[in-house]
């Protein structure tokens, strides 16, 4: 066991020490922290001025409508009037303001307005204009039919369709929501993890073959040892590099906490215990193929398969957003290659009997267990065989270890 | 002692090693030589257990070779290399670890054997920024660092040059000093010569000529005929019981089928002309070699 612990520790440092590895963690941290971070960075150096904006009329009421709607909403813009359009052109050139807008009042429209500006692209500007006039507009339509404001709020208010589950254990609306964000996180994660990871792990099974360290290797500890190890050091890593990844994006992550509120506990322990199995699934299987290559080169083509199967399994999760009770889902979340992402899902959105997620999770660990045995097997057996890459190979390694072949 | 009794061991239809019965005694040299895909690297492979044999059984002080044991055994494999983005250091730390060494012991024997080696300003460096013959030390290294009572070196000497060659049999022959039992392979009989007095030969996975270099010399007999002279001799060429004529800088070699046939050939070479001196040769075991394995491979 002590082997064990070098070899994991070996692994770990080996990788965590090497330059491609510090650099891609500190530019994914840069940009995780850049990318949570780009609303509030923009929202504050927006929040230091207000936009000039000019309003040509000659009615005091729809100038005191629009000042006021400015005002109550809070927006961040500065209202100036003119009686007159070439007054607001020359402000304009003088770059006092930035737009002007062109209000004319007509009975059939109540109110209706050309904006102007020399330069058009600023999209949220014109949005958050649209609703101020909206607003003054049904002011102004509201004064001018004689209704009854509250009347009008009535008849305004937005149809409510509450929701309500019928099955007592079931998710809310509102949980689903929020479990969707962190589903959808998690998948992506395994799929990452798995993607990145896992062809790591191939990668250096087979470098130390190419480099012709492995049959030193061999000789002293035993290929079970040796194949945990390292997986177990590069999942020691990924720790470690998700922690980084997390401490970069904290900042925000805090302060969106309470989005997440409504998510059950127990989702983010199925998203652990998912994402451990699918880890150590491909992982196992991904170490005995890299087993079976000897040169670097050759582990991409050898792997494919399973990045196949992988990907695939991420397409079906993101088919089974759409109706997570399907059958056919449901079905397929029994498969190993598939059951880490679909079966969290289901359990994430869908309710369902506790022996089904116990069933699943006892299939995974089966077939970990399986793939471990056959794995160590055709690692031991792999390790010692060069020349081309070829699935062939996982016969030969294992014919290689039988006592008697015939 | 290192036991092989009656192993055999088969791939699908092709036997690699076929009944094959060794015994190395402790603090001995053995050379085990053959040519290519004679079964050596299988052999060794099951003496340490990498591969199980089909039959019979390999065993070290009476007991099997196991992961329990490794840390008694040392091996160079013929497939070696090293990690090459970690220092010397680094990776001589890692397999000595992994052969159940503690750090503090393992670093003073780090010293003493890049010091032995001359390659002690290196012990910072990456290995895939040395030559390939330091970075052949440097697997050397790690087949001894940990001081195993069994030595097992595949090929060791093979791409290095002369000096090397030199440097590595010396520290051979000091580990061998102090105690460890040596069983090295090589397609170079000159240096098998040298360092055992135990040899193995093998074709097709038999041990087809075993013992002390001595005994087999000795039982192939005196066949080789060297004449000192600067005469013509290659009527000698064409004459009955002639296996290979060769001229050397002193005169010709001659190789014969019976060790009787010397007495004949010098008196004819006689009438000729003038022999300053004739000499009768044991073969070299690289003619024992090619006799018996019936090509010239290296």
């Amino acid at each position: 066991m002590t082997k064990f612990w070098i070899v994991l520790w070996h692994t770990y440092k080996k990788h965590l020490t090497s330059k491609a590895f510090i650099i891609s963690t500190i530019i994914t941290m840069l940009l995780i922290f850049v990318m949570t971070n780009v609303g509030t960075f923009f929202s504050k150096s927006e929040q230091e001025k207000n936009k000039e904006i000019g309003i040509v009329t000659q009615s005091s009421k729809i100038e005191d409508y629009v000042k006021t709607e400015v005002k109550e909403e809070k927006k961040k813009i500065h209202i100036t009037t003119y009686s007159t359009e070439k007054e607001a052109k020359k402000q304009i050139q003088k770059g006092k303001i930035q737009a002007y807008i062109v209000l004319n009042q007509d009975n059939q429209a109540f109110l209706t307005g050309v904006y102007k500006a020399n330069d058009m692209s600023e999209q949220s500007l014109l949005f958050e204009l649209e609703r101020v006039f909206q607003n003054v507009k049904q002011k102004e339509a509201i004064h001018q039919l004689h209704v009854d404001p509250k009347t009008f709020d009535q008849i305004n208010k937005p149809f409510v369709l509450k929701k309500e589950t019928l099955v007592k254990t079931s998710h809310s609306d509102k949980q689903i929501k929020q479990s969707l964000v962190v589903v959808m996180g998690t998948l992506f994660l395994i799929y990452a993890t798995v993607v990145f990871y896992g062809n790591m792990i191939a990668t250096e099974v087979a470098s130390e073959k190419s480099s012709r360290v492995m049959e030193v290797l061999v000789s002293s500890v035993p290929a079970t040892q040796q194949m945990f190890g390292k997986i177990f050091g590069l999942a020691l890593l990924g720790i470690t590099q998700y922690a980084f990844f997390f401490l970069s994006g904290s900042y925000s992550a805090f302060a969106h906490l309470d989005a997440l509120k409504e998510v059950p506990a127990s989702t983010f322990v199925y998203g652990v215990i998912f994402f451990t199995l699918g880890y150590f699934l491909y992982a196992t299987i991904l170490a005995m193929f890299g087993s079976l290559v000897s040169r670097i080169e050759d582990v991409y083509q050898i792997i494919s398969p399973i990045n196949i199967v992988l990907i695939i399994g991420f397409a079906l999760s993101i088919a089974a957003f759409v109706d997570p009770t399907s059958k056919a889902i449901a079905v397929l979340s029994y498969v190993p290659f598939f059951a880490p992402m679909l079966m969290f899902l289901r359990v994430s959105l869908v309710t369902i009997p506790f022996w089904q997620i116990a069933l699943c999770i006892g299939i995974l660990i089966a077939s970990i267990g399986v793939f471990a045995y056959l794995g160590a097997k055709v690692y031991r057996g792999g390790v010692l065989i060069y020349g081309k890459a070829s699935f062939a190979n996982i016969a030969k390694a294992i014919k290689l270890l039988k006592k008697d072949a015939k | 002692m290192l036991k092989i009794e009656h192993v055999t061991k088969k791939f699908g239809d092709f036997t690699a090693v076929n009944q094959l019965s060794l015994q190395v005694n402790k603090g001995e040299v053995f050379g085990i030589v053959g040519a290519n895909g004679a079964g050596k690297t299988t052999t060794f492979r099951m003496i340490l257990g990498l591969l199980d044999p089909t039959d019979g059984t390999i065993t070290w002080n009476g007991e099997k070779i196991n992961y329990e044991t490794s840390g008694i055994i040392g091996y160079l494999p013929e497939e070696r290399g090293l990690y090459p983005k970690l220092t010397v250091q680094e990776q001589l730390l890692y397999f000595a670890r992994l052969r159940g060494m503690k750090k503090q012991e393992i670093l003073p024997k780090i010293d003493y054997w890049l010091d032995r080696f001359h390659i002690t300003q290196y012990k910072h460096k990456k290995a895939g920024e040395l030559s390939k013959g330091n970075q052949q030390k440097v697997q050397f290294i790690y087949s001894v660092l940990h001081e195993p009572e069994l030595l097992i070196l595949d090929e060791p000497f093979s791409g290095l040059d002369p000096i090397n060659v030199e440097l590595l049999k010396s520290a051979v022959a000091e580990v061998n000093a102090k105690g460890t039992t040596i069983l090295f392979s090589s397609h170079r009989m000159e240096h098998v010569e040298e360092m055992c007095k135990q040899i193995a030969m093998f074709k097709e996975g038999k041990a087809i000529e075993k013992g002390k270099i001595r005994e087999i010399k000795q039982k192939y007999g005196k066949k080789v005929v060297a004449l000192y002279t600067e005469e013509n001799l290659t009527f000698l060429q064409d004459r009955k019981g002639i296996l290979s004529y060769e001229k050397t800088p002193y005169g010709v070699r001659i190789k014969l089928q019976k060790e009787e046939d010397s007495q004949e050939i010098v008196k004819e070479a006689m009438k000729k002309g003038f022999i300053r001196k004739f000499e009768l040769e044991e073969p070299t075991l690289n003619e024992i070699f090619i006799q018996k394995v019936g090509e010239v491979r290296d």
